[in-house]
């Protein structure tokens, strides 16, 4: 059931969580324990409140994504603690994170010397986000003015020796273009380990070891 | 959008459960009393064969109850009750009408304390 509602709940319950969203995790794990715990307790005791937290999780959300107030209400605003290459001593203050956090953060980040950000912002699931200076942005291909083709996304069209077929459909692909991309290479199905296509039809092909 | 319409239905569905369950707790509760409550009438009244017969039917009430009971209440909560109920029936049998009075007393007691605890007001939810 608990697997169920946090599927329910989406991939955001799963990733980084938002303050009524760790509130309602914890909850659910206490709640749906006591059954588990206390056999004198019913099993509708833990049933009736899961879901009811469950339903109000996914109500505040969809509330949240409508309605700024209340977002701000209940997941707070992010924080700038670093502005314009200064730190926001109060911001810190306020946020209650030391300097050493901020430098833990600011590492994790890949960025190891404090001059080198213009902004950092402490998000409302409490992650750093870090913009660094111009003048410390690895440059990017348009900025050298190399030209480059855009990569298609890789799709895997057969993973242990079987096609998934709602790949096939996504990149345009038969299942037949796939067998016949498989007897050029002189291989069939079964001795896939790994297949990946994309929609310009580039495969690659991960052979499988007999031994394995 | 959709999950929050499923969610918003799936919480209406919760309150009215959890309504439907409570008056149905009440509703069997108030039977039960009713039916103790008359065989302590009869035993006062002299007539213990009635009063047997009447814990008897409220004996097999509360068995067909009890399935229902232990899905919606803690156990520990109506373990007592289920105890009166059986020496109700005991003690009407062996014409014992001080101890049956006193279980029959003590059933409808329960059943009281019962319906009030399960009732959702202030006094219970704080």
């Amino acid at each position: 059931m608990i697997i169920t509602g946090l599927r329910f709940m989406g991939k955001r319950q799963i990733g980084e969580l938002q303050p009524t969203e760790l509130v309602i995790t914890i909850l659910i794990s206490e709640t749906a324990s006591i059954p588990l715990e206390d056999s004198d307790s019913t099993l509708l005791s833990a049933i009736v409140p899961v879901t009811v937290l469950i339903c109000l999780e996914v109500i505040i959300s969809g509330i949240n994504m409508k309605n700024m107030n209340f977002r701000k209400l209940f997941t707070g605003s992010p924080i700038i603690v670093i502005n314009n290459g200064v730190i926001d001593q109060k911001a810190l203050k306020s946020t209650r994170i030391s300097t050493a956090d901020l430098l833990d953060n600011l590492r994790l980040e890949g960025t190891f010397d404090i001059e080198k950000v213009k902004y950092a912002i402490v998000e409302t699931n409490g992650q750093l986000s870090v913009m660094l200076k111009s003048s410390q942005n690895p440059p990017s291909a348009a900025d050298l003015g190399v030209k480059t083709e855009d990569e298609e996304l890789k799709y895997t069209v057969i993973n242990d020796g079987a096609i998934i077929g709602s790949h096939l459909g996504a990149i345009g692909v038969t299942e037949k273009e796939i067998e016949t991309q498989l007897k050029k290479s002189g291989l069939n199905k079964n001795e896939v380990m790994l297949m990946t296509a994309d929609k310009n039809k580039k495969y690659h092909i991960v052979k499988r070891e007999k031994t394995i | 959008m959709k999950r929050v319409y499923i969610a918003a239905v799936l919480l209406l569905l919760c309150f009215g459960m959890c309504i439907f369950f409570n008056i149905s707790v009440d509703k069997k509760c108030k039977t039960l009393s009713s039916l103790i409550t008359s065989a302590l009438t009869s035993a006062d009244s002299g007539d213990m064969a009635l009063a047997a017969h009447k814990a008897e039917s409220a004996e097999k009430l509360w068995e067909k109850y009890h399935s229902s009971f232990s899905m919606l209440i803690t156990h520990s909560h109506f373990d007592e009750l289920d105890e009166y109920i059986k020496m109700m029936k005991y003690y009407g049998d062996k014409n014992k009408k001080a101890e049956f009075s006193e279980n029959c007393s003590m059933a409808v007691y329960e059943l009281s304390h019962l319906r009030r605890t399960q009732k959702p007001d202030a006094e219970n939810i704080f």
